[in-house]
């Protein structure tokens, strides 16, 4: 096993880092929020908050980075609908080709899938715990607690070691 | 090796979703509704396309019509007789005459109708004219050269083409609309309602059968009239079925108020 850093336990943290992990699942929601047919703004704000936040806190950054690389396939899908809506009605003036509503239908649904994990993984970073998303889950962890995060923060080749036989 | 059946466990969870809508859509009442979309999709298609090769029609395959201010004058004094009986249609009707030896009259896409002066020569009345731009109207009605076109070229060529900009487009659907003609179904579907439309505007309807037999006149073998034989095919049911409309009319005549030697006289020399 790979050394890592240790999570911080519910107790441990802050109500205000406890916040801020949470704000970081609401960005996800941003252009949904304002109403706008925009699939790329939810991305760009999450991004944003990203950051602003990443060099504040470790658990905060952590929600951070997956709430923003975890909308990364939702957001391409909802890409794909708008561009094909905007090509075919706004620039070609065309009918929406068949493929559209089933498209259409798919989008929809992993929207939906992913605004019920977001929310699930917003209310336990609001009480302090972590949800791991498939493969963003795993990938953010590796970034914040596992070998790259001590790699960063100044790797083993640096750490203090007791004397060997202790 | 965790990652990678995460990503592997993404992928197929995305893919079962897309199966999962695909397959409602399939399954939904939908068969019907996916044909009626089809047929939708297929008629605002031809509908477009028809629009396009209109334009190109009326700027280049008119652009040799007989523009004699008497011929146009009578051509459009027939029409307004038959047009009360046809009602409104996608895109106005516009008929030219054309000069030339050939022996035929075409509906074009757009209500397009090509009148050449070799066929007109052989007419005797301004009647016989009305009966054959009733039977190419009709076609327009009928949207026939559209279905032919689609038949012989399929949907998507048929698209290309009248996105193409004029470049030998109109020479090629001339070319297979003057040379393959309708079907002999569309034909008698054509005059069916050619002599509906003569009937509503005061024509006997044996003037269809007098143009037809003066078009075919006494020498089968001539070329040119074979040329129009082998595009309206059924010639004989064609007759008869005229003639039987005509016997079964109560109606009374109104004689098209149009000089026909003067209206002749105009053609240019036939090339």
């Amino acid at each position: 096993m790979s050394e890592t850093i240790a999570l911080p336990q519910p107790h441990e943290l802050s109500q205000r880092e406890k916040d801020d992990a949470l704000a970081a699942y609401l960005m996800n929601f941003a252009a949904w929020g304002a109403g706008l047919p925009i699939p790329s703004l939810n991305l760009i704000a999450a991004w944003v908050y990203f950051l602003i936040n990443r060099r504040k806190n470790r658990f905060v950054a952590f929600h951070c980075f997956q709430a923003c690389t975890s909308q990364i396939p939702t957001t391409v899908i909802n890409i794909v609908g708008v561009g094909t809506f905007i090509d075919y009605v706004l620039i070609l003036n065309r009918d929406l080709p068949r493929f559209f509503w089933p498209y259409l239908g798919f989008a929809v649904v992993t929207n939906l899938m992913y605004l019920a994990s977001s929310i699930y993984a917003c209310v336990l970073a609001a009480k302090g715990r972590v949800h791991y998303f498939l493969v963003f889950g795993r990938w953010a962890y590796a970034r914040y607690y596992g070998p790259h995060a001590i790699a960063l923060e100044g790797g083993t080749a640096h750490r203090n070691l007791p004397p060997a036989g202790f | 090796m965790r990652i990678l059946r995460e990503v592997l466990l993404l992928l197929a969870l995305y893919s079962g979703v897309g199966l999962g809508v695909y397959g409602v859509w399939r399954l939904w009442p939908a068969s019907k509704a996916e044909k009626k979309g089809n047929s939708q999709e297929e008629a605002s298609l031809l509908d477009r396309a028809e629009g396009k090769l209109r334009e190109l029609l009326r700027r280049e395959a008119v652009a040799d019509a007989n523009d004699e201010a008497a011929v146009k004058a009578g051509l459009r004094k027939v029409q307004d007789r038959l047009s009360p009986a046809f009602g409104a249609l996608s895109y106005p009707i516009e008929s030219y005459v054309i000069d030339s030896s050939t022996v035929n009259a075409v509906c074009l896409p757009g209500n397009i109708i090509l009148v050449y002066s070799g066929l007109l020569r052989r007419l005797e009345s301004p009647e016989e004219l009305a009966a054959i731009l009733a039977h190419e109207i009709a076609h327009a009605i009928h949207r026939d050269p559209m279905q032919a076109l689609k038949r012989e070229l399929g949907l998507a060529a048929l698209f290309a083409m009248a996105g193409g900009h004029g470049d030998g487009v109109t020479g090629r659907l001339m070319h297979r609309l003057v040379s393959s003609g309708f079907s002999r179904q569309q034909e008698l579907a054509a005059d069916e309602e050619a002599l509906r439309v003569l009937v509503a505007s005061d024509i006997d309807p044996k003037a269809l059968a007098d143009a037809l037999r003066r078009i075919r006149g006494e020498k089968d073998e001539d070329p040119a009239v074979l040329q129009y034989i082998s595009t309206h095919p059924g010639f004989d049911e064609r007759v008869q079925l005229s003639e039987q409309a005509s016997a079964n009319w109560p109606g009374k005549a109104r004689p098209l108020d149009l000089d026909w030697k003067q209206f002749r006289s105009q053609f240019r020399v036939l090339r």
